[in-house]
């Protein structure tokens, strides 16, 4: 009976922040998107059920934003494991400076996102000024430009997702090899177990729930990514590379299509919700 | 020198080249960003790009002390709004981490789960009903509306990853101090805080860290009065001009202090990244 009040009373403060900045206006997101609600068109908010819910399944550029968000974090989420997944590898024997190694490998992760996409932007993937074209020309090759060609935005925004975040995929498997007993890697040597042997029945086997969180997590992440898109290309050309944010952000906030873009986004967090159920699983 | 000493260094020597490679990529357009921060106008934007330049401070000094910058203002409302998001977080998330890592009750599963939520929910999500409650109240371009929506930032990954340090302490210590008479709050307070001390500090800094490179959220509900140093340097991209020095100067100002604290924090970065799931 006691630790059912004290419970209470140590989650109050920050249930009650949670459930003001989040509960609620989740909530009423839902609310809106169940209504007719045009900022532009000045008509207040209609009650329309499920109205934007089937109008945006009919909607080809929802359906494009749909197509470019699953390409978009399965290539971003695919190469931030495999790469990361092969440095950490590569990197699994002493060496000196991992420290320095470590510090190098944070910087991408705490810029903030915006900045991400502009400094690709200005700096490195701008069509004359950028670095990466002077790379090209030097050893003879054309430019590109690299965020308003139509053939190369998208996996030019995947890449800069990719630069960003495959330290993180890096890290914690660069962490969890160095966490490893020593036992069953010594006992295969004695057996004669080879290097590629050893890979896939000692440490793969064992970094496989490790795998499994970073790619949960991964793809979380892919499907909240909006700041590094928005300052890169801003879903452009076009909608090359509007992703669902982009798209309900767009909808909402550039045609004021209020109650369209909330169902949109209504979406995005039910994908997002199933995701999180089944990391909470894993975790437990 | 034995051949197998000689073979023992050639690795060695593949091993440290391999690193060398693999770490330019992540350093590099940082380590570029900050040199074009020191170029003038004209080396910014000179082809071939100039690796050996006269370095200058002008960027700097322009976006610091010239009349019309905005940028001190936009660090000192970051400051304001993602210091009093972490403090709040800090207030009433210890306690709760408390209660999800030590009690049983009804709920608190359900509740660990919204917090998790709340961190994986996109932000779109979140903005779009605050937009329209924050007109309803006038709350847009408001620090205390900001703070507020910052929760949704770090509250979630300040109780997560407090629960994962205080399920490292043994139980049987607040059983103790119970029986001397502490109360569960007596706890918390004289007990838990001080033992996982570095542990809650790393979890300001992930918090900090998070709400400071917050951009959607400014955005949409900053304005003139509470933009951030990120909405600031968003805006050196005019729709006429890149004006790189500025935009490299000021992302170097806002990046540091930040690069500082991760790295005062490398120690727990793993935990931090994956929220507890896997302790580094």
């Amino acid at each position: 009976m006691k630790t059912k009040y004290v419970a209470w009373f140590l989650t109050m403060p920050s249930l009650s922040v949670i459930g003001i900045v989040v509960a609620f206006p989740l909530a009423y997101l839902i609310f809106v998107s169940l209504h007719s609600y045009n900022f532009a068109a000045g008509t207040g908010m209609n009650w329309a059920g499920l109205v934007n819910y089937i109008d945006l399944m009919r909607d080809a550029r929802f359906i494009h934003s749909l197509k470019v968000t699953a390409l978009y974090v399965s290539v971003s989420v695919t190469f931030q494991v495999i790469v990361g997944l092969g440095i950490a590898l590569l990197l699994d024997r002493p060496f000196t400076g991992g420290t320095a190694v470590r510090t190098v490998f944070i910087l991408p992760m705490v810029l903030a996102p915006v900045v991400t996409g502009l400094i690709f932007r200005t700096l490195l993937l701008s069509p004359i000024f950028g670095f990466v074209n002077y790379f090209l020309t030097l050893i003879n090759l054309e430019p590109i430009a690299w965020l308003t060609d139509l053939k190369w935005a998208l996996w030019s925004v995947c890449f800069i997702h990719i630069w960003q975040w495959t330290p993180f995929a890096f890290l914690v498997f660069f962490a969890s090899l160095r966490g490893f007993p020593a036992e069953p890697f010594e006992a295969a040597v004695v057996d004669g177990a080879n290097a590629v042997q050893m890979l896939r029945h000692i440490t793969l086997p064992l970094l496989w729930p490790t795998i499994v969180v970073v790619i949960i997590m991964r793809l979380i992440v892919a499907l909240r990514a909006f700041a590094a898109l928005y300052a890169a290309t801003g879903g452009g050309p076009g909608t090359v590379t509007e992703t669902l944010n982009l798209y309900a952000f767009r909808t909402t906030f550039t045609y004021f299509r209020i109650g369209y873009g909330a169902a949109a986004a209504s979406i995005l967090l039910l994908i997002t919700m199933g995701l999180s159920i089944f990391f909470l699983r894993l975790r437990k | 020198m034995t051949r197998r000493a000689m073979e023992r260094k050639s690795k060695r020597l593949l091993i440290y080249f391999v690193i060398g490679v693999v770490m330019i990529i992540p350093f590099f357009p940082v380590l570029w960003t900050f040199m074009t921060s020191f170029k003038s106008r004209i080396d910014a934007f000179s082809i071939p790009p100039k690796i050996f330049f006269n370095p200058t401070l002008k960027n700097y000094l322009n976006v610091l002390f010239s009349r019309d910058t905005t940028l001190p203002r936009s660090i000192l409302n970051s400051l304001i709004l993602t210091g009093g998001a972490v403090i709040l977080s800090i207030v009433v998330g210890v306690p709760c981490a408390y209660a999800l890592a030590r009690l049983t009750f009804r709920g608190k599963k359900l509740l660990g789960f919204w917090y998790l939520f709340v961190r994986m929910a996109p932000p779109i999500g979140i903005v779009i009903p605050f937009f329209l409650m924050f007109q309803k109240f006038s709350l847009i371009d408001t620090h205390v509306g900001l703070i507020g929506v910052y929760q949704t930032l770090t509250l979630p990954l300040i109780v997560w990853l407090i629960i994962s340090f205080i399920e490292e302490l043994p139980p049987q210590i607040d059983e103790m101090a119970m029986i001397d008479g502490c109360s569960r709050l007596g706890v918390i307070v004289r007990i838990i805080i001080p033992t996982c001390k570095g542990g809650i500090v790393a979890a300001a800094i992930f918090a900090f860290v998070e709400a400071w490179n917050d951009f959607l959220y400014i955005l949409i509900l900053g304005g003139v009065q509470s933009g951030t140093a990120t909405l600031a340097i968003y805006g050196y991209l005019t729709t006429e001009e890149t004006m790189w020095g500025p935009l490299t100067a000021s992302a170097s100002l806002v990046v540091v202090p930040i690069i500082v604290l991760s790295v005062i924090t490398q120690r727990h970065i793993i935990r931090g990244l994956t929220f507890g799931a896997v302790k580094g």
